[in-house]
Protein backbone atom coordinates (compact mmCIF):
# COMPACT_ATOMS: atom_id res chain seq x y z
CA UNK A 1 0.00 0.00 0.00
CA UNK A 2 1.32 3.20 -0.77
CA UNK A 3 0.73 6.48 0.78
CA UNK A 4 1.31 10.20 0.29
CA UNK A 5 3.99 12.15 2.05
CA UNK A 6 3.59 15.83 3.00
CA UNK A 7 6.95 17.86 2.92
CA UNK A 8 5.78 19.35 6.60
CA UNK A 9 7.99 22.51 4.96
CA UNK A 10 5.43 23.74 2.69
CA UNK A 11 1.91 24.00 3.91
CA UNK A 12 0.06 24.64 0.86
CA UNK A 13 -0.48 21.49 -1.40
CA UNK A 14 0.81 22.62 -4.50
CA UNK A 15 1.18 21.41 -7.73
CA UNK A 16 4.55 20.41 -7.33
CA UNK A 17 3.83 18.25 -4.43
CA UNK A 18 1.74 15.93 -5.83
CA UNK A 19 3.68 15.40 -8.89
CA UNK A 20 2.16 13.46 -11.56
CA UNK A 21 5.37 10.67 -11.02
CA UNK A 22 4.81 9.40 -7.62
CA UNK A 23 7.92 11.18 -6.32
CA UNK A 24 6.16 11.79 -2.97
CA UNK A 25 4.71 8.26 -2.19
CA UNK A 26 5.82 6.51 0.17
CA UNK A 27 5.25 2.33 1.13
CA UNK A 28 3.32 1.17 4.15
CA UNK A 29 3.97 -1.79 5.94
CA UNK A 30 0.28 -3.42 6.72
CA UNK A 31 -3.13 -2.46 6.32
CA UNK A 32 -5.78 -5.32 7.37
CA UNK A 33 -7.39 -6.43 3.86
CA UNK A 34 -11.36 -5.04 3.47
CA UNK A 35 -12.48 -8.72 4.10
CA UNK A 36 -10.78 -10.23 7.58
CA UNK A 37 -12.87 -9.57 10.16
CA UNK A 38 -12.13 -7.29 13.06
CA UNK A 39 -9.55 -8.65 15.16
CA UNK A 40 -10.96 -10.35 18.77
CA UNK A 41 -9.38 -7.86 20.84
CA UNK A 42 -10.50 -4.74 19.35
CA UNK A 43 -14.19 -6.30 18.84
CA UNK A 44 -15.43 -4.51 22.03
CA UNK A 45 -13.28 -1.55 22.07
CA UNK A 46 -15.18 1.64 22.65
CA UNK A 47 -13.44 4.80 21.42
CA UNK A 48 -13.89 7.85 24.52
CA UNK A 49 -15.66 10.31 23.10
CA UNK A 50 -13.48 13.34 22.38
CA UNK A 51 -13.77 16.36 25.15
CA UNK A 52 -13.12 19.70 24.16
CA UNK A 53 -13.23 22.21 26.47
CA UNK A 54 -15.62 24.80 26.41
CA UNK A 55 -13.64 27.85 25.67
CA UNK A 56 -11.63 26.18 22.88
CA UNK A 57 -15.22 24.93 21.14
CA UNK A 58 -16.22 28.25 20.77
CA UNK A 59 -13.17 29.92 19.44
CA UNK A 60 -12.67 26.49 17.13
CA UNK A 61 -16.14 27.41 15.58
CA UNK A 62 -15.97 30.90 15.52
CA UNK A 63 -12.57 30.27 13.14
CA UNK A 64 -14.66 27.58 11.28
CA UNK A 65 -17.40 29.41 10.42
CA UNK A 66 -15.65 32.26 9.40
CA UNK A 67 -13.47 30.51 7.27
CA UNK A 68 -16.47 28.40 5.89
CA UNK A 69 -18.42 31.94 4.52
CA UNK A 70 -15.17 32.96 3.22
CA UNK A 71 -14.52 29.68 0.80
CA UNK A 72 -18.51 30.12 -0.07
CA UNK A 73 -18.56 33.54 -0.64
CA UNK A 74 -15.07 32.81 -2.97
CA UNK A 75 -17.23 30.14 -4.67
CA UNK A 76 -20.33 31.76 -5.25
CA UNK A 77 -18.76 34.75 -6.73
CA UNK A 78 -16.62 32.51 -9.11
CA UNK A 79 -20.15 30.63 -10.16
CA UNK A 80 -21.52 34.25 -10.80
CA UNK A 81 -18.36 35.29 -12.82
CA UNK A 82 -17.62 32.16 -15.16
CA UNK A 83 -21.54 30.51 -15.47
CA UNK A 84 -24.14 32.89 -14.94
CA UNK A 85 -23.16 35.58 -16.38
CA UNK A 86 -22.06 33.73 -19.29
CA UNK A 87 -25.11 31.87 -19.77
CA UNK A 88 -27.03 32.47 -22.36
CA UNK A 89 -30.91 33.28 -21.95
CA UNK A 90 -33.13 30.23 -21.87
CA UNK A 91 -36.08 32.50 -22.72
CA UNK A 92 -36.29 31.82 -26.91
CA UNK A 93 -37.94 35.15 -27.41
CA UNK A 94 -34.56 36.59 -25.16
CA UNK A 95 -32.31 34.99 -27.75
CA UNK A 96 -34.04 35.86 -30.82
CA UNK A 97 -33.61 39.32 -29.74
CA UNK A 98 -29.85 38.64 -29.30
CA UNK A 99 -29.42 37.01 -33.01
CA UNK A 100 -31.41 40.10 -34.70
CA UNK A 101 -29.23 42.61 -32.96
CA UNK A 102 -26.33 41.02 -34.17
CA UNK A 103 -27.48 39.62 -37.57
CA UNK A 104 -28.44 43.60 -38.00
CA UNK A 105 -24.56 44.90 -36.92
CA UNK A 106 -23.55 42.14 -39.86
CA UNK A 107 -25.66 42.94 -42.11
CA UNK A 108 -24.35 47.12 -41.76
CA UNK A 109 -20.80 45.38 -42.18
CA UNK A 110 -21.72 43.47 -45.10
CA UNK A 111 -23.68 46.03 -47.15
CA UNK A 112 -20.56 48.67 -46.92
CA UNK A 113 -18.37 46.03 -48.05
CA UNK A 114 -20.77 45.16 -51.08
CA UNK A 115 -21.02 48.65 -51.84
CA UNK A 116 -17.51 49.31 -52.39
CA UNK A 117 -16.82 46.35 -54.36
CA UNK A 118 -19.78 47.68 -56.21
CA UNK A 119 -17.67 50.67 -57.19
CA UNK A 120 -14.53 48.34 -57.32
CA UNK A 121 -16.37 45.46 -59.80
CA UNK A 122 -18.46 48.45 -62.32
CA UNK A 123 -14.81 49.62 -62.88
CA UNK A 124 -13.30 46.67 -63.73
CA UNK A 125 -16.46 45.99 -66.19
CA UNK A 126 -16.07 48.88 -67.75
CA UNK A 127 -12.55 48.46 -68.30
CA UNK A 128 -12.75 45.35 -69.76
CA UNK A 129 -15.82 46.74 -72.18
CA UNK A 130 -13.42 49.06 -73.31
CA UNK A 131 -10.88 46.78 -74.22
CA UNK A 132 -13.68 44.34 -75.90
CA UNK A 133 -14.90 47.51 -78.28
CA UNK A 134 -11.21 48.47 -79.52
CA UNK A 135 -10.21 44.78 -80.20
CA UNK A 136 -14.13 44.80 -81.64
CA UNK A 137 -13.50 48.11 -83.45
CA UNK A 138 -9.73 47.09 -85.10
CA UNK A 139 -11.41 44.14 -86.18
CA UNK A 140 -13.82 46.00 -88.30
CA UNK A 141 -11.38 48.00 -89.79
CA UNK A 142 -9.46 45.24 -90.41
CA UNK A 143 -12.37 43.84 -92.00
CA UNK A 144 -13.41 46.73 -94.15
CA UNK A 145 -9.56 46.81 -95.56
CA UNK A 146 -9.84 43.69 -96.68
CA UNK A 147 -12.91 44.41 -98.22
CA UNK A 148 -12.14 47.08 -100.26
CA UNK A 149 -8.90 45.37 -101.36
CA UNK A 150 -11.13 42.36 -102.72
CA UNK A 151 -13.31 45.27 -104.51
CA UNK A 152 -10.23 46.80 -105.84
CA UNK A 153 -8.85 43.54 -107.43
CA UNK A 154 -12.26 42.72 -108.42
CA UNK A 155 -12.89 45.80 -110.26
CA UNK A 156 -9.39 45.55 -112.02
CA UNK A 157 -10.62 42.29 -113.42
CA UNK A 158 -13.46 43.48 -114.57
CA UNK A 159 -11.99 46.62 -116.00
CA UNK A 160 -9.44 44.27 -117.94
CA UNK A 161 -11.57 42.36 -119.26
CA UNK A 162 -14.06 45.23 -120.81
CA UNK A 163 -10.86 46.76 -122.31
CA UNK A 164 -10.75 43.09 -123.87
CA UNK A 165 -14.17 43.02 -124.42
CA UNK A 166 -13.65 46.26 -126.90
CA UNK A 167 -11.92 44.32 -129.45
CA UNK A 168 -15.01 41.61 -129.34
CA UNK A 169 -16.46 40.59 -132.31
CA UNK A 170 -19.91 41.09 -132.58
CA UNK A 171 -22.36 40.46 -134.77
CA UNK A 172 -22.42 44.22 -135.79
CA UNK A 173 -18.26 43.72 -136.99
CA UNK A 174 -18.64 40.13 -138.05
CA UNK A 175 -18.64 41.61 -141.79
CA UNK A 176 -15.98 44.16 -140.79
CA UNK A 177 -13.62 41.52 -139.34
CA UNK A 178 -13.99 38.59 -141.98
CA UNK A 179 -12.76 41.44 -144.48
CA UNK A 180 -10.01 41.76 -142.31
CA UNK A 181 -9.53 38.94 -141.89
CA UNK A 182 -9.17 37.80 -145.34
CA UNK A 183 -7.04 40.77 -146.77
CA UNK A 184 -4.43 40.75 -143.28
CA UNK A 185 -3.51 36.97 -143.34
CA UNK A 186 -1.07 36.66 -140.26
CA UNK A 187 2.51 35.08 -141.74
CA UNK A 188 3.66 32.88 -138.54
CA UNK A 189 6.22 31.39 -140.87
CA UNK A 190 8.66 33.55 -139.98
CA UNK A 191 12.67 32.85 -139.11
CA UNK A 192 14.64 34.88 -136.21
CA UNK A 193 17.72 36.34 -137.05
CA UNK A 194 20.30 36.35 -133.89
CA UNK A 195 19.71 39.78 -133.26
CA UNK A 196 15.51 38.95 -132.51
CA UNK A 197 14.53 40.42 -135.77
CA UNK A 198 11.65 38.58 -137.39
CA UNK A 199 12.02 37.76 -141.13
CA UNK A 200 8.80 37.23 -142.77
CA UNK A 201 9.06 35.46 -146.74
CA UNK A 202 9.62 32.50 -148.33
CA UNK A 203 12.57 33.40 -150.41
CA UNK A 204 14.49 35.66 -148.86
CA UNK A 205 18.08 36.40 -148.76
CA UNK A 206 19.79 37.66 -145.21
CA UNK A 207 21.24 40.63 -146.84
CA UNK A 208 18.21 41.65 -149.22
CA UNK A 209 15.54 41.58 -146.11
CA UNK A 210 13.71 45.00 -146.17
CA UNK A 211 10.83 44.10 -143.87
CA UNK A 212 12.38 44.00 -140.39
CA UNK A 213 9.92 43.63 -137.46
CA UNK A 214 11.93 43.31 -133.93
CA UNK A 215 10.48 41.07 -131.28
CA UNK A 216 11.27 43.27 -128.37
CA UNK A 217 9.23 46.65 -129.99
CA UNK A 218 6.39 44.27 -129.91
CA UNK A 219 6.12 42.94 -125.74
CA UNK B 1 2.75 7.55 -49.68
CA UNK B 2 -0.24 6.76 -49.44
CA UNK B 3 -1.37 8.94 -46.88
CA UNK B 4 0.16 12.32 -48.59
CA UNK B 5 -2.79 12.22 -50.96
CA UNK B 6 -4.01 15.17 -53.12
CA UNK B 7 -2.27 17.97 -54.46
CA UNK B 8 -1.59 19.81 -51.01
CA UNK B 9 -2.09 17.28 -48.39
CA UNK B 10 -1.17 19.57 -45.84
CA UNK B 11 -4.42 20.60 -45.98
CA UNK B 12 -5.17 17.21 -44.59
CA UNK B 13 -2.93 18.10 -41.17
CA UNK B 14 -4.64 17.88 -37.60
CA UNK B 15 -2.79 20.44 -37.18
CA UNK B 16 -3.14 22.70 -40.21
CA UNK B 17 -7.33 22.13 -39.60
CA UNK B 18 -6.94 22.75 -35.59
CA UNK B 19 -5.49 26.34 -36.91
CA UNK B 20 -8.77 27.16 -38.54
CA UNK B 21 -10.31 30.96 -37.42
CA UNK B 22 -13.55 30.61 -38.77
CA UNK B 23 -16.25 29.16 -36.50
CA UNK B 24 -19.56 29.82 -37.67
CA UNK B 25 -22.47 31.32 -36.11
CA UNK B 26 -24.96 28.73 -34.84
CA UNK B 27 -27.79 29.96 -36.91
CA UNK B 28 -25.83 29.33 -40.60
CA UNK B 29 -26.54 25.96 -41.37
CA UNK B 30 -25.64 25.90 -45.35
CA UNK B 31 -22.48 27.77 -46.44
CA UNK B 32 -22.13 28.25 -50.96
CA UNK B 33 -19.71 29.54 -52.42
CA UNK B 34 -20.19 30.43 -56.22
CA UNK B 35 -17.12 31.17 -58.63
CA UNK B 36 -15.54 30.31 -61.93
CA UNK B 37 -12.21 27.94 -62.40
CA UNK B 38 -10.95 30.14 -65.02
CA UNK B 39 -10.99 34.60 -64.73
CA UNK B 40 -8.54 36.46 -62.91
CA UNK B 41 -10.82 37.57 -61.05
CA UNK B 42 -12.40 34.70 -59.38
CA UNK B 43 -8.78 33.57 -58.55
CA UNK B 44 -8.93 34.65 -55.38
CA UNK B 45 -11.91 33.03 -54.48
CA UNK B 46 -10.67 29.49 -56.19
CA UNK B 47 -7.50 30.03 -53.51
CA UNK B 48 -9.92 30.61 -50.75
CA UNK B 49 -11.87 27.04 -51.47
CA UNK B 50 -8.40 25.46 -51.72
CA UNK B 51 -6.99 26.45 -48.46
CA UNK B 52 -9.64 27.70 -46.36
CA UNK B 53 -12.55 25.54 -46.90
CA UNK B 54 -11.29 22.34 -45.11
CA UNK B 55 -10.49 24.33 -41.98
CA UNK B 56 -13.99 25.90 -42.26
CA UNK B 57 -15.87 22.23 -42.35
CA UNK B 58 -12.93 21.14 -39.93
CA UNK B 59 -14.44 23.52 -37.34
CA UNK B 60 -17.82 23.10 -38.41
CA UNK B 61 -19.00 19.79 -39.03
CA UNK B 62 -22.79 20.14 -38.99
CA UNK B 63 -22.73 23.41 -41.52
CA UNK B 64 -23.34 22.38 -45.12
CA UNK B 65 -20.73 24.06 -47.27
CA UNK B 66 -21.05 23.59 -51.09
CA UNK B 67 -19.15 24.84 -53.76
CA UNK B 68 -21.14 25.50 -57.56
CA UNK B 69 -18.63 26.41 -60.52
CA UNK B 70 -18.91 27.84 -63.67
CA UNK B 71 -22.59 29.23 -62.99
CA UNK B 72 -21.78 32.84 -62.38
CA UNK B 73 -19.88 35.87 -63.70
CA UNK B 74 -18.74 37.34 -60.66
CA UNK B 75 -17.96 35.52 -57.51
CA UNK B 76 -19.93 35.42 -53.76
CA UNK B 77 -20.44 33.46 -51.30
CA UNK B 78 -24.03 33.17 -49.71
CA UNK B 79 -24.65 31.95 -46.16
CA UNK B 80 -28.09 30.24 -45.14
CA UNK B 81 -29.74 30.87 -41.64
CA UNK B 82 -31.98 28.96 -39.59
CA UNK B 83 -34.61 32.03 -39.23
CA UNK B 84 -34.69 31.72 -43.07
CA UNK B 85 -32.41 35.06 -43.51
CA UNK B 86 -29.36 34.86 -46.31
CA UNK B 87 -26.51 36.99 -45.76
CA UNK B 88 -24.55 37.67 -49.91
CA UNK B 89 -21.19 38.32 -49.73
CA UNK B 90 -19.28 39.86 -52.87
CA UNK B 91 -16.12 39.03 -53.28
CA UNK B 92 -14.85 39.88 -56.92
CA UNK B 93 -11.41 40.50 -57.14
CA UNK B 94 -10.35 39.68 -53.42
CA UNK B 95 -7.40 37.83 -52.54
CA UNK B 96 -7.96 34.51 -50.21
CA UNK B 97 -6.71 36.28 -46.85
CA UNK B 98 -9.25 39.50 -47.58
CA UNK B 99 -11.95 36.88 -47.77
CA UNK B 100 -11.35 35.04 -44.89
CA UNK B 101 -11.05 38.08 -42.60
CA UNK B 102 -13.92 39.88 -43.82
CA UNK B 103 -15.79 36.38 -43.04
CA UNK B 104 -14.59 35.82 -39.57
CA UNK B 105 -16.13 39.71 -38.50
CA UNK B 106 -19.58 39.00 -40.53
CA UNK B 107 -20.75 35.41 -40.01
CA UNK B 108 -17.67 33.94 -37.36
CA UNK B 109 -18.62 33.62 -34.08
CA UNK B 110 -16.89 36.58 -32.39
CA UNK B 111 -14.11 36.29 -29.17
CA UNK B 112 -15.96 37.26 -26.41
CA UNK B 113 -18.57 34.20 -27.49
CA UNK B 114 -15.90 31.62 -28.34
CA UNK B 115 -14.29 32.84 -24.88
CA UNK B 116 -17.73 32.38 -22.99
CA UNK B 117 -18.21 28.71 -24.77
CA UNK B 118 -14.24 27.54 -23.89
CA UNK B 119 -15.54 28.30 -20.07
CA UNK B 120 -18.47 26.70 -20.01
CA UNK B 121 -16.70 23.43 -21.76
CA UNK B 122 -14.13 23.46 -18.65
CA UNK B 123 -16.59 23.53 -16.55
CA UNK B 124 -18.41 20.36 -17.84
CA UNK B 125 -15.77 18.65 -18.39
CA UNK B 126 -14.63 17.92 -14.78
CA UNK B 127 -12.13 15.15 -14.82
CA UNK B 128 -13.65 14.18 -11.25
CA UNK B 129 -16.76 13.47 -12.22
CA UNK B 130 -17.67 9.20 -12.70
CA UNK B 131 -20.80 8.16 -14.29
CA UNK B 132 -22.46 8.06 -17.58
CA UNK B 133 -20.29 10.41 -19.84
CA UNK B 134 -17.24 10.43 -18.27
CA UNK B 135 -14.04 8.62 -18.27
CA UNK B 136 -14.76 6.50 -15.15
CA UNK B 137 -18.08 4.50 -15.31
CA UNK B 138 -18.76 4.18 -11.34
CA UNK B 139 -17.36 4.91 -8.16
CA UNK B 140 -15.68 1.53 -7.86
CA UNK B 141 -13.01 2.75 -10.30
CA UNK B 142 -12.20 5.65 -8.06
CA UNK B 143 -8.77 5.01 -5.96
CA UNK B 144 -9.37 4.76 -2.41
CA UNK B 145 -12.79 3.50 -2.95
CA UNK B 146 -14.69 -0.11 -2.19
CA UNK B 147 -13.63 -2.09 -4.94
CA UNK B 148 -15.95 -3.65 -7.86
CA UNK B 149 -18.11 -6.36 -6.07
CA UNK B 150 -18.19 -8.35 -9.19
CA UNK B 151 -14.47 -8.34 -8.90
CA UNK B 152 -13.62 -8.85 -4.65
CA UNK B 153 -16.98 -9.59 -2.89
CA UNK B 154 -18.16 -7.49 -0.07
CA UNK B 155 -17.83 -8.93 3.22
CA UNK B 156 -21.24 -10.54 4.28
CA UNK B 157 -21.91 -8.44 7.55
CA UNK B 158 -22.31 -5.10 4.94
CA UNK B 159 -24.51 -7.06 2.59
CA UNK B 160 -28.36 -6.28 3.13
CA UNK B 161 -29.51 -9.56 2.24
CA UNK B 162 -27.59 -11.61 5.41
CA UNK B 163 -28.04 -8.44 7.61
CA UNK B 164 -31.69 -8.69 7.55
CA UNK B 165 -32.76 -12.40 6.80
CA UNK B 166 -30.02 -13.27 9.09
CA UNK B 167 -32.80 -15.41 10.99
CA UNK B 168 -33.31 -17.62 7.91
CA UNK B 169 -29.41 -18.48 7.99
Amino acid sequence: MLRLVNNFRNLTITKESLSINYTNYQPVRWRKPIWLPVAKTKIFKVPPRTVIPEEEKVELMRLYNSYRTQIKSLRRYLTYKYCTKFLASEDPEEQKKIFEEDFARCIEINKKWNEEQNVLREKRVAEELEVNLDFARNRIELELIKQEEKLQKVEEIVRREKEQGKSFITSENIDEAIEYALHNSVDYNFAIDLNGEKIFGRENNTQEVKQKVSVLANI
Amino acid sequence: MPFMKGVAPIRRTLKYLEAGRLILKDQIKIFTVNYNVIGKHHAGTKDFVFWYLPQIQYKNPHVQIATLKNLTPTPFIRCFYETGDQMIIDVDSKSKEEIYEHLIQVVGKTKGVLKAEAIAKEKTDNPANFGALCDRHCICEILGQVPCPATCPVPKIWRGKYKFQKVED
